[in-house]
């Protein structure tokens, strides 16, 4: 019975995860190690969602993630985006850094530099968890369910890709409207969510 | 005069020419081919008479033949470019065909430099190998020999060996044209080259070394086609040694992005290259440190390990380029190369 709620929990915490309710999600997840401290599921989510945990279960937010600032614009944060890559927060580097990229400083070389690090990291951990593009993805949900999560028009359109037997390889090559890295990206954000599975 | 008469009239001079020759009309259908033409493409007259050209490319290149075709129409114009085609690699010439001033057809002319091709890669893959995996323990061993307390029996071996080692220093470092690349004289011979090209076969030519550390290549390269004028030997030779160093700075299942793409530069186009890993990275101050007007040989030894950031940074200066790093010890590097594009 209390592994049933746990597993609840967990897929609670994703949805909300998946509709940007980070600090939902969290307090979610929290509450699974307050039922079986070490639950190595909750852990990797809470550690996904930027936080850390530490031995006697206490969780707390790593970094800060921030918008954009109007200063930002004007002096690039090095600092930040350091702090960010020696706390491996790649995503949220990634994310700070393209805001950065496309606002205003699509031409700075440091900002070019800093994002090609980032996501050299990001498509590292990516080939990893989606097994070396080599596995064929399958949808893990009804058509119903999808609505559940926040997924826009793009997310829709790879999920059509799916067919059952091409590997995420062969449908990478299928697609020639969506820059690979965001496809790649993409395709984890819907395995991490447990939309898709191999 | 039409222009199917014309070149019956030059037939007889054209089919001593090395080089293939194809001619078509305004409609892009061959009306004549040379015999070098015909055998670059094993086909016989009969076959290729009337064949619109874009047949007998891949729809890749025949984007990138047609687009110069219309540059050439418009410009009358001649124009060089350089493609890849069924593992082959050939340097084309258009030149239009005008009768009085109207534009009647074009003239490609074709020379298969694909044996030159692999002589330029396999040279420069020899170059990289011996920087790559004989440096090193070069360095290694010289250091070896002239720290260490030599007693009289060994003398003569010590010194000998202090010798050896001392020579493969010079010759490596005669085969890096150090001094030309440290001293700012750099004999380029520049040429109009299709820079995406140059970087795909250098990447190529590096992707056994990549498979052999176990490192995984993600490449994005900008679509069309962009001229930069370039001493393609050299050039290829600093990217070869920097991709190796970006390799080698990786360990198993590290990734290597290679991106490149159009931008501006005050005001100006330039072409970038961006090279960066999710390896070990450095110290930001050692790329710092390895700078012009620090002669080789007041080197560190920690920053001789990375003497391919400074003959890449110098071949891409000769260029009037920029090389760009960043470091962060321990996430990655990245190297962002930028070259201005030929007019």
């Amino acid at each position: 019975m209390e592994q049933e709620e746990i597993e609840r929990l967990l897929q609670d915490g994703l949805a909300l995860y998946g509709f940007g309710k980070t600090q939902e999600a969290v307090a979610i997840w929290k509450k699974v190690l307050e039922l079986d401290p070490g639950n190595k599921q909750a852990i990797d989510y809470i550690e996904s969602a930027g936080f850390t945990v530490d031995s006697s279960t206490v969780v707390t937010q790593s970094i800060q993630p921030r918008e954009l600032e109007a200063q930002d614009t004007e002096f690039i944060n090095i600092n930040y985006i350091r702090e960010l890559l020696k706390s491996r927060r790649y995503e949220l580097a990634y994310e700070f850094l393209n805001k950065l990229y496309e606002k205003s400083y699509s031409s700075n070389k440091l900002i070019i530099a800093y994002l090609s690090i980032v996501k050299a990291q990001l498509i590292k951990l990516y080939y990893e968890e989606l097994y070396s593009f080599k596995g064929v993805p399958k949808l893990n949900i009804g058509e119903q369910e999808l609505v559940r999560y926040n997924l826009d028009k793009n997310d829709g359109y790879l999920i059509s890709m799916i067919d059952g037997y091409s590997t995420l390889e062969e449908i990478f090559q299928m697609i020639n409207t969506m820059e690979r890295f965001e496809v790649i990206k993409r395709f984890h954000k819907l395995a991490k969510l447990g939309v898709i599975g191999f | 005069m039409a222009i199917t008469e014309l070149f019956t009239r030059m037939k007889t001079l054209l089919a001593f020419v090395d080089s293939g020759i194809l001619i078509a009309d305004a409609n892009y259908n061959i009306v004549y081919a040379n015999p070098a033409a015909q055998q670059l493409f094993f086909k016989q007259v009969k076959d290729i008479m009337g064949l619109p050209v874009s047949k007998i490319f891949s729809k890749e290149n025949w984007e990138k033949i047609s687009e110069s075709i219309v540059r050439v129409k418009q410009t009358h114009t001649p124009i060089r470019m350089q493609i890849e085609e069924k593992e082959k690699f050939f340097r084309l010439g258009i030149s239009p065909i005008m009768d009085e001033e109207k534009y009647i057809g074009f003239i490609l002319n074709m020379l298969d430099t694909t044996v030159e091709e692999h002589l330029l890669i396999q040279r420069s893959e020899l170059t990289s190998m011996m920087i790559n995996e004989l440096k090193d323990p070069i360095y290694t061993l010289y250091d070896l020999f002239h720290t260490r307390h030599i007693f009289n029996a060994e003398a003569n071996y010590i010194q000998q060996a202090r010798d050896s080692t001392k020579m493969l220093m010079n010759a490596l470092e005669t085969l890096l044209e150090i001094n030309q690349l440290t001293s700012g004289v750099l004999n380029l011979e520049l040429d109009d080259a299709d820079i995406t090209m140059v970087i795909k076969s250098c990447v190529k030519s590096i992707e056994p070394f990549a498979q052999k550390h176990g490192v995984f290549l993600y490449t994005r390269y900008i679509p069309d086609n962009l001229t930069v004028r370039l001493d393609r030997e050299k050039f290829t030779k600093g990217l070869i040694n920097l991709l190796s160093l970006a390799i080698k700075e990786g360990h198993e299942k590290d990734v290597l992005y290679i991106e490149t793409k159009h931008d501006t530069m005050e005001g100006k186009p330039v072409f970038r290259l961006i090279i960066a890993n999710s390896g070990m990275g450095v110290a930001q101050s050692i790329f710092d440190n390895i700078n012009e007007k620090q002669p080789f040989s007041h080197l560190k030894d920690e920053e001789k390990l990375y003497i391919e950031v400074l003959t890449a940074k110098r071949i891409i200066q000769a260029h009037s380029g920029q090389l760009d790093v960043v470091s962060e010890f321990g996430i990655g590097s990245s190297f962002v190369a930028t070259l201005p594009v030929a007019s």
